[in-house]
């Protein structure tokens, strides 16, 4: 086969069909305009067309780095390469969540007692709005990954906040490209965290009461945002003792230090209000604001022996333990592998883990923790051809809908599009069980050799046929995937693919893509033939359909992988 | 069944797939049979994220309680409140938390019981020991994701891979035909406790039910779906991902069959979730003989116990679901005359500091765990219960107990119950070995009846 021609009609075919204007309805859609057809480039400009491999890469990069390849995309970044793709995207503005909830609510408001829509929704429509088309993806997807990294979830006053909510996945979203110990500070001021681990109105030891610091907060930083159980090599393996054993970063003695610095921390309140500690109004839009009055005043030790002097501010303290976490050696191996996880590859290998923790602990300017380099590093690392992942069943659903272009069927709310997906994905985002995300980054299937794959924790029989029946869903019913007759009804762009069914080859690699990070395996490529060529006396939008019924619930389709190019 | 797809996605063995439909008719009858005389099952409840037991059992005799009180602070349950229980242990009287009258009615009818302080340990463990750090530890002592672990598996001291369910379930062979899968049945997805090595886990869904395939209503779709599963070249990953895909269809259908036999249940349940999963159980508890299952282990988690802050407010609101769900459970077995064939434990990740933080209680070690069913020696506390007096030598800060029983000593009664010969104990509990005539490894035999 001339691969290279033949991917060229494909392109040219699809510009044709996204011009618009007359359309092909001769019923041989796909059929090369031979005559240029004002698609620009001719025959004789073949030559700068991309090659397939470059078309591979970008459908493999747009499907780790964004919440899901669309045709445009995949075209505009096999033209340019990742790396320009990637200098774009660092520079784009950010879109953020909290102006999209606040639209929601000057239009609906905020009392769940009056509106149509239940306010707690609102957030969710503002992180469906920006997944499917705020243009800065990869700050969008980077942020989406933090969100696992520092679990605060749909639970208590923030099941029913969404300002709070979606104030703090924007201030993920703005630190997302920043300094790790700006992202892990931010973090631990917001009201939302101090909420879900307690920290908020956490006073100092009171003898009289019996009462001592909450080590809720000082426990899981440690444990989960910056240093883990266990003390690593800069590759991520475990630093052994010399007696072969792994050797604890910490024991309850630090939790218990640590627990001192994190107290006198309350809601910023509101400003026609005295302030009072533990009872300022539970403002979750605003930093926490410290008492210190109500922080632990005494001398703290914090971890490699670094002491905090009595007598500090409870923001001195509290920089402090940041500058200490921050500085630990565990840090650049322990974050970098879990964002490697999230992005890219559930088992990276101790030599990528290292290439990336050596760019947080420097970016070459002598930075550390600077996370635009960070996230550099893990996208173009040699390891992404490699990697293997099993794709959360969320950003599948997510991945669909931008792929075919999906749009409310009246009205412009798309953010309406999977706010309903919680119980047939297991996943919602910000809705995580607890602070331990929806899997662990250590979880080993039964089956797996000895595989990491966190993903896999949540797929269960239940969960895998849920899945199955949503593809259904959502491509088949015409009753609504949700109960919410207020909100409408959302439908996917097929046309596209309709022009392209006939010859299956094109319509193939178009699928392949859009939905295989660039290669579907050769097994899966044929069955998919097969199901065509059996579907011949169906319509083309029922061949279509079928065919992405398959694909989109294959096996295949379900990992993120690189495939031996057919 | 494909040949190929067979080898490729019956990986979890080849014997734990057997699907329904190759089931001779003699072997589905032979195992009917033996079922209706020999069932016995196990439901473990995981109460997720550390519930603060030592305020659902209380002491209420005067010194004790007041120790309790000193202890607690804002934390106490007031006095008057308790729900008393029959009799003494060690000399003490004590109480049950306003929320729990069913397991107050259940304990004092001698059908249920406390286990008290009761952890992992990887064997005998002095705090002098801890302190000299002359002693094998838990992994992650006092972490969620880690004591969650250790409670689960029973292996604390290394992350084997199997739990003490499907080791449970691996060590009793030839007592279930059928699916295998259906000797661990999970409410509440995939979990540790019911991992073993030979056996695998079932999920179900407790408000929807057995999910099957809606396409397969379309027979172009079914042969080119079966057709992808048998990819020759499929990755592990993918592997792993199409053998779940594969048992749910062999195990959708099956459960679905067998669910079409069941006799409604007369006892009522509410309509939480977590009762609505302990009806579910109770539904395929009655369905063993259908399923073809002799010994079977269940696993639910009710969450969101850890509670740093607000712990009386959220055990008044929490409590009253898991009390109810465990008494109509229990009620439902009796119904199905399962009562002495099915016992109901819970655990969680760990007990919690008896002293306050100002709003809540941190994270502990040793803890209570209740047990419950017809075959529970009940009516009676097992296990040392800790002085709640400051110098205590197992308080190793701010109340926090070193456990006085090891997980292994319950976890032993249990395999003991279920019909695990003395021999194979050491394969379900790897550590049992190092608890055997220790003071905390001893106390619980007997706890089950027969």
């Amino acid at each position: 086969m001339m691969i290279r021609s033949f991917v060229a009609a494909v392109m040219l075919s699809v510009l044709a069909a996204c011009g618009g204007g007359g359309g092909s309805s001769s019923g041989l859609p796909n059929v090369p305009d031979t005559g240029g057809g004002g698609a620009g480039g001719g025959g004789s400009t073949l030559p700068t067309e991309p090659t397939l491999e470059e078309y591979r890469d970008a459908a493999l990069i747009l499907d780790v780095a964004t919440f899901g390849p669309r045709q445009s995309d995949i075209d505009a970044v096999a033209k340019t390469g990742v790396d320009d793709w990637l200098d774009t995207q660092f520079e784009m503005p950010i879109t953020g969540h909290e102006p999209i909830v606040r639209r929601y609510g000057a239009q609906y408001g905020f009392d769940s007692q009056v509106s149509p829509v239940r306010p707690a929704l609102y957030r969710r429509f503002a992180f469906f709005e920006n997944a499917l088309t705020a243009p800065d993806q990869l700050r969008q997807l980077t942020a989406y990954a933090l969100t696992q990294l520092f679990v605060v979830s749909e639970t208590g006053v923030l099941g029913n906040n969404p300002v709070g909510l979606s104030n703090y996945y924007d201030t993920l979203l703005a630190h997302s490209f920043g300094n790790y110990r700006d992202l892990l500070r931010a973090v631990t001021l917001h009201p939302a965290m101090g909420f879900y681990l307690s920290h908020v109105n956490n006073a100092k030891t009171d003898p009289v009461a019996n009462t001592f610091p909450d080590e809720n907060y000082a426990r899981e930083v440690m444990q989960l945002f910056t240093i883990g159980l266990y003390e690593l090599n800069p590759d991520g393996t475990h630093r052994l003792s010399s007696d072969g054993n792994p050797q604890p970063t910490y024991d309850n003695t630090d939790i218990r230090e640590f627990a001192k610095i994190f107290t006198g921390l309350a809601y910023a309140g509101s400003a026609d209000a005295e302030p009072r500690f533990g009872r300022n109004r539970a403002v979750l839009y605003a930093p926490m604001i410290m008492f210190d009055e109500y922080h632990e005043s005494g001398e703290k030790y914090l971890l490699n022996n670094a002491v905090v002097p009595a007598g500090q501010s409870g923001i001195q303290d509290i920089e402090a333990a940041i500058d200490n976490l921050f500085n630990h050696p565990n840090v650049a191996p322990f974050v970098g592998k879990q964002l490697i996880q999230r992005l890219v590859t559930s088992n990276p290998s101790a030599d990528y883990v290292g290439r990336v923790s050596s760019v947080f602990a420097d970016n070459g300017t002598g930075v550390r923790g600077d996370l635009k380099a960070v996230i550099r590093a893990i996208l173009t690392d040699p390891e992404v051809s490699t990697s293997s992942r099993i794709r959360e069943p969320f950003r599948r659903f997510v991945a669909v809908n931008r792929a075919l272009n999906a749009s409310p069927v009246e009205g412009s709310d798309i953010g309406v599009t999977g706010f309903f997906v919680q119980n047939a994905t297991g996943q919602m985002v910000l809705s995580a069980p607890s602070v331990f995300n929806f899997y662990s980054p250590f979880y080993r299937p039964q089956g797996g050799q000895g595989q990491i794959s966190p993903e896999m924790q949540i797929i269960t029989e239940d969960s895998v046929v849920g899945f199955i029946n949503l593809m259904a869903q959502v491509l088949y019913t015409d009753s609504p995937m949700h109960n919410h007759s207020e909100l409408a009804e959302m439908r996917l762009d097929l046309s596209e693919l309709n022009l392209l069914v006939s010859d299956t080859e094109t319509f193939l690699l178009q699928i392949e893509r859009l939905f295989f990070a660039g290669t579907m395996s050769a097994h899966t490529h044929e069955v998919l033939a097969t199901a065509l060529d059996d579907a011949a006396g169906l319509s083309a939008q029922e061949q279509v359909k079928l065919v992405l019924y398959l694909a989109l619930t294959s096996p295949d389709q379900a990992i993120s992988e690189r495939n031996v190019p057919r | 069944m494909n040949r190929r797809h067979f080898l490729r996605y019956g990986l979890n063995s080849a014997v734990s797939m057997t699907a329904a439909s190759t089931l001779p008719m003699s072997l589905l009858s032979s195992a009917k049979a033996r079922a209706t005389q020999d069932y016995r099952a196990v439901v473990c409840v995981l109460l997720a994220g550390g519930a603060d037991s030592f305020n659902i059992l209380v002491p209420r005799s005067e010194t004790a309680y007041g120790r309790y009180q000193s202890r607690r602070s804002d934390l106490a349950l007031s006095q008057q409140t308790l729900l008393p229980l029959n009799g003494e242990h060690e000399g003490v009287s004590f109480g049950l938390h306003p929320a729990m009258s069913s397991l107050q009615q259940r304990f004092n009818a001698g059908q249920a019981t406390v286990v008290t302080n009761v952890g992992p340990l990887v064997e005998p463990t002095s705090r002098a020991a801890l302190e000299t750090e002359s002693v094998r530890l838990p992994l992650g002592l006092f972490s969620h994701s880690d004591q969650i672990l250790s409670w689960q598996t029973a292996t604390p001291a290394n992350r084997a891979g199997t739990g003490f369910g499907g080791r449970l379930i691996d060590a009793l062979p030839g007592m279930n035909s059928g699916l295998s899968l259906a000797g661990n049945i999970s409410l509440s997805g995939n979990n540790s406790f019911q991992s073993g090595a030979a056996t695998g886990s079932y999920a179900i869904n407790a408000n929807s039910g057995v999910k099957t395939i809606g396409g397969f209503d379309n027979d172009l779709f079914k042969r080119s779906f079966e057709r992808l599963m048998t990819d020759p070249a499929a990755s592990t990953l993918q592997t792993v991902y199409g053998s779940k895909i594969q048992s749910a269809i062999d195990a959708g259908e099956f459960f679905n069959s067998a669910l079409g036999q069941a006799t409604p249940l007369v006892t009522p349940f509410a309509g939480d979730s977590f009762s609505v999963a302990m009806k579910r159980i109770a539904e395929l508890a009655g369905l063993h003989e259908q399923l073809g299952v002799t010994r079977q282990t269940f696993f639910v988690t009710y969450g969101g116990w850890d509670h740093h802050e607000d712990t009386l407010g959220q055990q008044a609101n929490m409590l009253p679901a898991l009390d109810a769900g465990l008494g109509q459970f229990q009620t439902a077995m009796e119904e199905l005359g399962l009562s002495n064939q099915v016992t109901t434990f819970t655990i969680s990740d760990f007990g919690r500091t008896l002293t306050s933080n100002g709003k809540g209680s941190d994270h502990g070690w040793g803890g209570n765990a209740m047990v419950l069913g017809g075959a529970v020696q009940g009516g009676q506390l097992y296990g040392h219960f800790p002085e709640q007096v400051e110098d205590n030598p197992l308080d190793v800060g701010r109340g926090r107990y070193l456990p006085s029983t090891a997980v292994d000593a319950m976890y032993a009664e249990l395999s003991r119950w279920m019909g695990v010969p003395p021999d194979a104990l050491n394969t379900v509990l790897p550590n049992w070995r190092n608890f055997e005539g220790s003071a905390q490894g001893a106390g619980l035999t007997g706890m089950l009846a027969g």
